[in-house]
């Protein structure tokens, strides 16, 4: 069937005498639109007896202009009544429950409600998302303990989700981070040009990326890449019953799934984070060479005076709580899956976005709490 | 009954260049019911994917309506393959999209029909298929018969001259099962429309074909065709006469 082409003559007549409409010819889909015109203006209230003793054939296209007639009579206080059919008309007409399509309400769309009805219903949603999401931050961390405590944790699923998160993270890791050292370099070179403080590059790029960009970065390259990745995975597994399998087989999904997945990542953030460190002072001292004529010497024991275990310690240790974070995200939203393959993608993406969010909103938090924190 | 819809002539199909099917020899007549039978893997499904036009042969012709459908010029193929409507397996209904709207797909791709007059259309063949009031539904909000039959609304959308399903009744309970039977049969005679249908499901295949191919796994070819109820009680092949009556 095609779109009708407006300039051939149609193969069907509608002509109106008393209270009656009389149609012959063919009534088809591609007519079905000019059909829908001639008898809209030809039928009303005092004109709702159509004809089909003329009609040689009609598809369902057609069915649907005269019962949408019906239904535009019945909202006016008249009625539709069809003689005269037979044949193809006749059998189509047949396969229609009329009386019921032609009474049913025009369907109830689904309305977004107002403003506030949606803030309210939108907080409530993410109260229970942040309450389900706390439920499973404790079954992890139970079952990351009870696998250590029993030595059932799987070296090899670990070592395996290791390569992939790890191994295969550190090129995109380490191009990134060598960019970003170099573009505060450059624009810290600008800037401090003027009051012959370039040397400050280093200490500016150094503590950036050892204690902040740098595991922050990271663990934003792995939400992307391993968090994604896990909710594909899982949510994949969910929809093919294999989580349930795990579950009848008396086996703790979590356990088995997300605990080798998160402890891969937390092994793998400490390694990224100082690679990227080390990638971001690589950067920087590349500007220091090439802009500021600082001689690699002098950059890098300027670097080495500022940098302290300290700095590099609470990197680390940034990096492998923001890194966690971003793989236990994914393996939630994987698992929590419910539906067919289309929640899937909304679940990897979702472990993205959320990801990112919650380690941009620990890194405020570590940024607080170390402020105030003795050492 | 009048010109056949489907011809299959010397056909042979595969993937990659492995022959999964040699030798298809075939006619589907207009207006009847025509199942594909045979058991898991023998090739069914590589015959429907050739038959709507989703594999090219390796070999012989496929005429829809007497057209090659592999030599026809793309505007012609796409006439061809308008005029068949397909339910897959799963119902392969779009899940972001309601009922309604999955069933109106087709119509607002293909027509110029108002929006207000294919909602009405959609709203007919849901009904047809028994899913009158469920409109609003989204897929993941209904059964799995539920899917199928909402596959076979839109796939009648149309009103195609051939409906191509695929395992109309796999995963569904007896019960279900036998009122798709049932629907596939007023679709056939209410409206003459020529169905062929893949099936391993021989009590569905007994109940409603009027003709069928048994699909040897062995041979990849066509091991026995006529009546399903003559091929059960007479055909002279043991084999083919057990086939039926095991499955039945």
């Amino acid at each position: 069937m095609a779109r009708r082409a407006s300039r051939q003559e149609p193969p069907f007549r509608a002509e109106a005498s008393g209270e009656t409409i009389a149609l012959t010819g063919r009534l088809s889909a591609p007519w079905a639109a000019a059909l829908r015109e001639d008898l809209f203006s030809l039928a009303g209230p005092g004109r709702t007896v159509i004809d089909l003793s003329g009609v040689e054939s009609m598809d369902g296209a057609a069915t649907a202009v005269l019962l949408e007639l019906d239904r535009d009579l019945r909202s006016r206080g008249a009625r539709l009544r069809i003689e005269g059919a037979s044949g193809a008309a006749a059998s189509i007409l047949a396969l229609v429950d009329w009386e019921t399509l032609a009474s049913l309400p025009p369907p109830v769309r689904r309305k977004g409600g107002g403003l506030v009805l949606q803030v309210g219903t939108n907080a409530v949603h993410l109260l229970a998302e942040s309450r389900r999401m706390l439920a499973f931050a404790g079954t992890l961390a139970m079952c990351a303990v009870h696998c250590v405590a029993r030595g059932r944790l799987r070296f090899r699923e670990v070592l395996r989700f290791l390569e992939r998160s790890g191994v295969d993270a550190v090129p995109i890791v380490t191009v990134s981070s060598v960019l970003l050292g170099l573009i505060m370099a450059f624009l810290g070179a600008l800037q401090l040009k003027p009051y012959g403080a370039q040397i400050y590059v280093a200490d500016m790029v150094a503590l950036a990326m050892v204690r902040e960009l740098g595991p922050v970065i990271t663990s934003i390259l792995v939400a992307g890449r391993s968090g994604s990745g896990y909710a594909a995975e899982l949510g994949a597994m969910v929809v093919d019953d294999e989580v349930d399998a795990l579950a009848t087989m008396g086996v703790e999904p979590v356990e088995f799934l997300a605990v080798p997945r998160v402890a891969a990542v937390a092994l793998a953030m400490p390694i990224l984070a100082l690679i990227s460190g080390l990638a971001g002072i690589a950067g920087g001292l590349l500007v220091a060479l090439v802009q500021m004529d600082i001689p690699a010497v002098r950059y890098l024991e300027e670097t080495r005076a500022i940098l302290t275990l300290r700095h590099v310690g609470i990197g680390v240790g940034k990096s492998v709580a923001f890194g966690v974070l971003a793989a236990a995200v994914g393996c939630y939203k994987g698992l929590g899956v419910r539906g067919g393959a289309e929640e899937v993608g909304r679940a990897s993406t979702s472990a993205v976005v959320t990801g990112i969010f919650l380690v941009i909103l620990c890194d405020a938090l570590f940024a607080v709490v170390l402020t105030y924190l003795p050492f | 009954m009048t010109a056949p819809a489907i011809v299959a002539r010397h056909l042979h199909l595969g993937y990659d260049g492995e022959t999964v099917l040699r030798d298809i020899n075939f006619e589907v007549q207009e207006g009847e019911v025509f199942a594909i039978v045979g058991g898991s893997g023998s090739g069914k499904t590589t015959l429907l994917r050739a038959l709507i036009g989703l594999l090219p042969p390796m070999a012989g012709t496929l005429e829809i309506f007497g057209q090659d459908l592999a030599s026809a010029g793309t505007r012609r193929r796409r006439v061809l393959l308008r005029s068949m409507g397909v339910l897959f397996q799963t119902g392969a209904l779009f899940a972001d999209m309601t009922l309604a709207e999955n069933v109106m797909l087709p119509i607002r791709v293909q027509t110029d029909l108002p929006e207000s007059t294919a909602r009405v259309l959609a709203c007919i063949k849901l009904a047809q298929v028994g899913l009158c009031g469920d409109e609003e539904l989204l897929p993941s909000q209904i059964s799995g018969g539920m899917r199928k039959r909402a596959g076979i609304a839109r796939a009648m959308a149309l009103d195609p001259r051939t409906l191509v399903l695929d395992e109309p009744s796999s995963g569904l309970d007896p019960v279900t099962a036998s009122e798709l039977d049932r629907l596939i049969r007023v679709l056939n005679t209410s409206l003459g429309i020529t169905v062929v249908m893949v099936t391993h499901d021989m009590a569905s295949a007994l109940a409603v074909a009027d003709r069928c191919i048994l699909i040897d796994r062995e041979t990849r070819g066509i091991r026995a065709e006529g009546d399903p109820r003559e091929l059960r009680d007479h055909h002279p092949d043991p084999h083919v006469r057990a086939f039926f009556r095991r499955a039945a």
